[in-house]
């Protein structure tokens, strides 16, 4: 059967066999005739017939043109079926690996988009991608033994290149901008601007029919609380194995470059390089171990998490193999670079830096020792934890979302519903509090301790003079009432007399209102004025006063008339 | 076998995660024990139990260096009530709302997204200000407000049935007293209290006008209170009605 039916077209098809058949020559000259006008109309069959007869040329070609034998045409024919699937075999598996380490380094290749748009002038001449390999060289060089950076370390340390950076164009930036910028580079790196999610990295996966997106996350930079109370940097692994030039290599299999590169570069005295590569042993060294420290707490926290199936006995063999043969290397290098320093000029900058050699494959040494004696008693853990945790409930793995799934449904509650829901949910935000307790050995500490000396912060007054005052209000006041005795001084004399010459004296109002009303007050006889008043039979208008005329003179045995007053 | 010396360890630890200004660091005794809790699977069982006939709960994510953290189980003596909130006040009803939902926003604001739930807590999150958590609290309500557009207006004089975002819009975001002081019961105000609540508690560190949320608290959203108070306000809203308050 040469034709088959496409089952979702119904259009017959040559078969695959047939199609390699002619691409070959196989058939008759009527035979071929009538599957080239097949092929020539079907889309489907022109092109497998197409790639075919290109294989087939290229096979001949090969073979010089000679007729092939008939198991050579079979083995041709096997061959060309295999090249000629329609799959993805052009493209492998390993390709879409590399594709995705490729792609590891887009975050920083970005950051060469953000120097062309970035608005700030005075910083448009810094090369962030530099800049960048430094942050990720000054974050390695001090990861481990607490000596770990924050952000302010970094910032610091990225200052000189700053200024080589400003000489390079004459640019003179202002600290503030030059920090600023630091800031802004370290906010990208760590993705700031995604509340430091992870970086979602997209490709194409050829290896799927039909091809794919698909997209994987990584971290740069992680900022870690630290035991120290500080916020440290730290590389995340994807950037460690980006920055240590490792991306496809296991760790085991790097660290064991690393200390060949070690090693041969201290038996050919390139210290400098031999210093930066133990740097890069170190830090792997400290990758392995909170890979393994990272297992057993998961398992501790929740052995489901963690595949103790596969996985981790796996890891746990590779990194125990892996940690025998670091040991015995690591040895090895030590004792070179002890020998090594032995024949160098003491002080000698190549002896410092072959003595730092030794010490940074000495930590690494007791690093992988003491992993050693974790690795043999991580099997415990794991039985240990089973039996714990079998019976444990599972933990509630629902994630909520705060804002769409609590804070919005809350606040478009009733009230009254709102403040129920809060009054169980508020206090898990808040920790915990020790309440308040009387403490016996408190009160009485706090009772015998001896008085507080008060310090006087007051400042010293004047001695005041206090006076008695009436609460009275006084009609008239003092100066009027002495101008006033000045007239009645001057009796005998009518009141009249008296008034007209206040009045013609220019003294005020009240002065003269005052001789009056003082004349009425003496008039009435069982009142002690020092003055004696009789009424005269004659009518007086004048200064605003009218009626009877009064004759006034003193008493016979008034002494005066201001000592009566005092009496008063 | 647990002697009398283990057992006065394990409530020694327990003190020590009780008091949030204390630190790992900073003590060595509190470093050892908790050293000591990390490695030693019977200690930590006793430190377990002794915590749970207290009404705590310790947060399994403890970390080396770092504070163990200690959350209250239900009703337990040693949750924080409103009256230990805002100490030296009676808080209304209003207040006490709006400062529940002001701690619920700061955790949203912290955690934006549900899988950022996941993230590793000794990673250190985006810093928050004051300003930031009243935005989001406005815009919330502005949205609301859109959507409440049409609808009847509910009886402002029946208080259970005024839904909560309408407590916030009403109050003041900002307001002075006579003697040109901040007005405590604004809303910018109730958040400032808030966070400088959780600073006192050693959840966040100030840093200016910028809130860095530590480790405390990374651990006690992502382990604790996220499902917690997703579960209490799922309960509360699934139920009846409450009666007017």
């Amino acid at each position: 059967m040469t034709l088959h039916s496409d089952a979702s077209m119904t259009i017959q098809h040559l078969d695959e066999f047939t199609l390699l058949a002619l691409a070959s020559g196989h058939f008759d000259a009527e035979t071929r005739e009538q599957y080239m006008r097949h092929v020539s109309a079907c889309e489907s069959c022109g092109r497998m017939y197409a790639n075919n007869a290109e294989v087939w040329a290229a096979l001949v070609l090969e073979e010089k043109v000679k007729p092939p034998s008939p198991e050579a045409k079979e083995r041709l024919f096997r061959q060309i079926r295999a090249s000629a699937q329609p799959s993805a075999l052009d493209w492998s598996l390993e390709l879409t690996k590399r594709l995705r380490v490729l792609l590891h380094a887009e975050p920083i290749l970005d950051l060469r988009r953000w120097d062309m748009l970035r608005e700030d002038i005075s910083t448009q001449h810094y090369d962030s991608v530099a800049l960048a390999m430094r942050v990720l060289d000054r974050i390695v060089e001090s990861t481990g033994l607490g000596a770990d950076v924050d952000e302010n370390t970094v910032i610091r340390s990225l200052e000189p290149l700053l200024h080589r950076l400003d000489n390079l164009v004459d640019a003179r930036p202002k600290a503030t901008d030059q920090r600023q910028y630091l800031e802004r580079l370290l906010g990208r790196l760590r993705n700031d601007a995604d509340a430091r999610r992870p970086f979602k990295l997209e490709y194409t996966d050829l290896n799927d029919s039909p091809p794919k997106k698909r997209f994987f996350e990584i971290r740069l930079i992680e900022e870690h609380f630290a035991s120290d109370e500080r916020t440290v940097l730290r590389l995340s692994k994807e950037a460690a194995n980006l920055f240590l030039g490792a991306l496809n290599l296991e760790i085991e299999d790097e660290q064991a470059a690393i200390e060949a590169v070690v090693q041969s570069q201290l038996d050919r005295g390139r210290f400098d390089e031999a210093v930066q590569a133990a740097r890069d042993a170190k830090f792997r060294s400290q990758q392995l171990q909170e890979k393994i420290e990272r297992l057993l707490r998961e398992t501790r926290r929740d052995i489901s998490s963690v595949d103790w199936l596969k996985a981790v006995p796996q890891d746990l063999r590779e990194a125990r193999e892996h940690i025998t043969g670091r040991l015995r290397i690591e040895r090895q290098i030590i004792s070179s670079a002890r020998e090594r320093l032995e024949h160098l000029e003491q002080g000698s900058r190549e002896a410092q830096r072959v003595a730092l050699i030794a010490d940074l494959m000495d930590d690494c040494f007791d690093r992988h020792l003491r992993l050693h004696e974790v690795l043999m008693t991580a099997h415990s853990v794991f039985f240990r934890e089973q039996e714990r945790q079998a019976f444990i409930p599972r933990r509630l793995m629902h994630l909520p979302d705060l804002f769409a799934g609590v804070l919005e449904p809350l606040m478009m509650a009733t009230k009254a519903d709102a403040i129920k829901a809060l009054s169980e949910a508020m206090p898990t935000l808040l920790g915990v509090n020790a309440p308040s307790m009387l403490s016996l050995a408190d009160l009485i500490t706090g009772l015998l301790r001896p008085r507080r000396i008060e310090f006087s912060l007051s400042v010293p007054t004047h001695k005041q003079n206090w006076q008695e005052a009436s609460l009275d209000r006084v009609r008239f006041s003092e100066t009027t009432q002495l101008a006033a005795q000045d007239y009645l001084q001057q009796v005998p004399a009518l009141l009249s007399t008296l008034i007209d010459r206040a009045g013609q004296a220019g003294e005020p109002e009240a002065v003269l209102e005052y001789l009056g009303l003082r004349t009425l007050q003496a008039f009435e006889t069982d009142q002690t004025t020092g003055l004696q008043v009789r009424r005269v039979e004659q009518s007086w208008q004048a200064w605003g006063f009218f009626g009877d005329d009064l004759e006034l003179e003193l008493f016979s045995d008034a002494v005066n008339v201001d000592m009566m007053e005092e009496a008063q | 076998m647990n002697t009398n010396q283990d057992t006065f360890d394990a409530a020694r630890l327990i003190q020590w995660a009780l008091r949030p200004e204390s630190s790992p660091s900073r003590s060595e005794e509190y470093a050892t024990l908790l050293e000591r809790y990390l490695d030693r699977h019977e200690f930590r069982e006793m430190v377990t139990s002794i915590a749970s006939g207290l009404g705590l709960s310790v947060l399994s994510g403890a970390r080396r260096g770092q504070s163990l953290v200690l959350v209250p189980l239900p009703d337990s003596v040693f949750a924080v009530s409103v009256g230990q909130y805002r100490l030296g006040s009676t808080a209304s009803e209003d207040a006490r709302l709006l400062d529940g939902l002001i701690q619920v926003a700061i955790a949203a604001t912290v955690y934006p997204k549900a899988t950022d739930l996941l993230a590793d807590p000794m990673l250190v999150r985006n810093p928050i200000s004051v300003d930031e958590i009243e935005l989001t609290l406005r815009q919330l309500v502005d949205k609301l407000e859109q959507a409440a557009r049409g609808q009847p207006d509910p009886e402002s004089s029946t208080a259970g049935i005024y839904e909560a975002w309408r407590v916030y819009k009403n109050r003041a975001a900002a307001r002075s007293t006579s003697d040109h002081r901040a007005a405590s019961n604004t809303t910018r105000r109730m958040i400032e209290y808030a966070l400088e609540y959780l600073v006192k508690q050693r959840c966040f560190k100030r840093n200016g006008s910028q809130y860095i949320p530590l480790f405390r608290y990374t651990l006690l959203v992502q382990e604790f209170a996220a499902t917690r108070m997703y579960a209490a306000i799922q309960k509360a809203l699934r139920s009846e009605p409450s009666e007017v308050v």
